[in-house]
């Protein structure tokens, strides 16, 4: 149930990050564990799925065929009605091996101890530095799709996007559905990072993937109004008036940092667990991978915590937990 | 207003929206309710946030994940309030963040 009042002083169990992994780590713990914390820094549960328009391939168990957005509805109807206490627009600022939670709620810090710790926050994009990179006009990927998936803004005419990743080919194709241009996906190596699958769908709208390419400058005054292009050994000049940073993602590892973990992808064990201490990590946190793995991964965490926390040690979760992990290397060696 | 009119899966007719006008360096905004600050900007073509403080460089709207700071604006006196994470008010005064001058 979504908490009215401010959270308690102590949880069995917290769950920072209300992402894919969080809430599915959050729901599956919620149903063994006693008490179960569920704490989110932005203003609704889902993370970046709210912002996806594209079908979800995985399996039926992790929402296949459905759009990003509705997944993100799916998992906050289940969270509005499982046992558990979920907050959003509290951010988690610090961590300790008690396990103890440090949240900043309402404009107040407050210390909320448990016994158990699962962290799921996700990943940040990376940045790419080039001549012209804060012009505005030249965005992260990711908010490019907060403008036309979730405000209805647009944030131009045409577009150039940098990447040709997973994240390149889907906001390509997201951003000539809300009717921008796609000039072209910029690629440095000579093959396409994503799934060919993806790839496929923005080609037959016909945006072209240049390979070993990259972007030499953004060029503009007040704002990015051309972008200069080497085009394997030809040098060109677009005109655009947005340009799309996709460069991958990083783990977003801070609350690690508070454990002494140096580690930009942490060491977890065979149930997501870090080495010698309380504390789970779920989802692209532990390394970038897609929201199909980051649900089975949560799922995964929260049956593994309910173990350790000692509610029921029987052999039916033992067999989850096998399930869990079996369903996880099908989902991983799964086609492309 | 650059706003998406027609999506073919999502839903921006925006009907139902009441329009909220809010002020941004003394010039009156016309957003939607529901729109962050930043939203009711970029939706009246209004991309220069702010003036970089040392080299006065346009800046504008980065992540949109309250993450960056590249938004952060006075509002209704409030200094260092991420206009992409903070809902627009009928009446809401909102300020260009010069930061620290040299």
């Amino acid at each position: 149930m979504r908490a009215t009042s401010g959270p308690r002083t102590e949880y069995d169990l917290v769950v920072v990050g209300g992402g894919p992994a969080g809430a599915c780590a959050a729901l599956q713990a919620a149903d063994g564990v006693a008490r179960v914390a569920l704490f989110d820094d932005s203003e609704r549960i889902g993370g970046q799925l709210i912002r996806q328009t594209h079908k979800f391939f995985g399996s039926s168990d992790t929402y296949s065929g459905r759009r990003g957005f509705q997944i993100a509805s799916a998992l906050q109807e289940q969270i509005r009605f499982a046992p558990l206490a979920a907050f959003c627009g509290v951010t988690v600022w610090a961590i300790d091996r008690g396990p103890t939670v440090w949240l900043k709620h309402a404009g107040y810090s407050a210390a909320v101890k448990c016994r158990g710790l699962i962290l799921a926050c996700g990943a940040r994009e990376k940045a790419l530095l080039f001549p012209g990179w804060t012009l505005p006009g030249v965005l992260y990927a990711g908010a490019l799709q907060t403008m036309v998936n979730l405000w209805g803004v647009l944030p131009g005419k045409r577009v150039l996007i940098l990447g040709s990743g997973n994240v390149g080919l889907i906001v390509a194709y997201q951003l000539a559905q809300a009717g921008m241009e796609v000039v072209g996906i910029l690629e440095k190596a000579r093959a396409i990072g994503g799934f060919q699958v993806h790839a496929n769908r923005v080609q037959r709208l016909g945006i072209p993937i240049f390979l070993d390419s990259e972007l030499l400058e953004v060029q503009g005054s007040g704002r990015a109004e051309r972008a200069l292009v080497r085009r394997g050994r030809k040098r060109l000049g677009l005109a655009v008036d947005t340009v799309c940073i996709a460069a991958g993602m990083s783990p977003q590892v801070e609350l690690l940092r508070c454990l002494g973990e140096t580690l930009d992808v942490p060491l977890l064990d065979a149930s997501l667990r870090l080495k010698a201490t309380a504390v789970f990590v779920c989802g692209d946190m532990g390394g970038i991978e897609e929201a199909s793995i980051a649900m089975e991964e949560g799922r995964l965490a929260g049956l593994a915590a309910r173990r350790a926390l000692g509610f029921a040690q029987t052999d039916a979760l033992t067999a989850e937990i096998s399930d869990a992990e079996k369903r996880l290397r099908a989902l991983r060696s799964g086609e492309k | 207003m650059s706003r998406i009119a027609r999506h073919p899966v999502l839903d921006f007719s925006g009907i139902g929206r009441k329009q909220v006008t809010f002020s941004f360096n003394g010039k009156p905004v016309a957003a939607l309710e529901g729109d962050t600050i930043a939203a009711g900007l970029l939706a009246n073509d209004i991309l220069v946030f702010r003036l970089s403080p040392r080299l006065r460089e346009p800046r504008s709207a980065f992540c949109l994940r309250g993450k960056c700071g590249e938004c952060l604006m006075r509002v209704n006196g409030q200094e260092n309030v991420r206009a992409c994470q903070t809902p627009v008010r009928e009446g809401m005064v909102v300020e260009s963040d010069l930061g620290a001058q040299d």
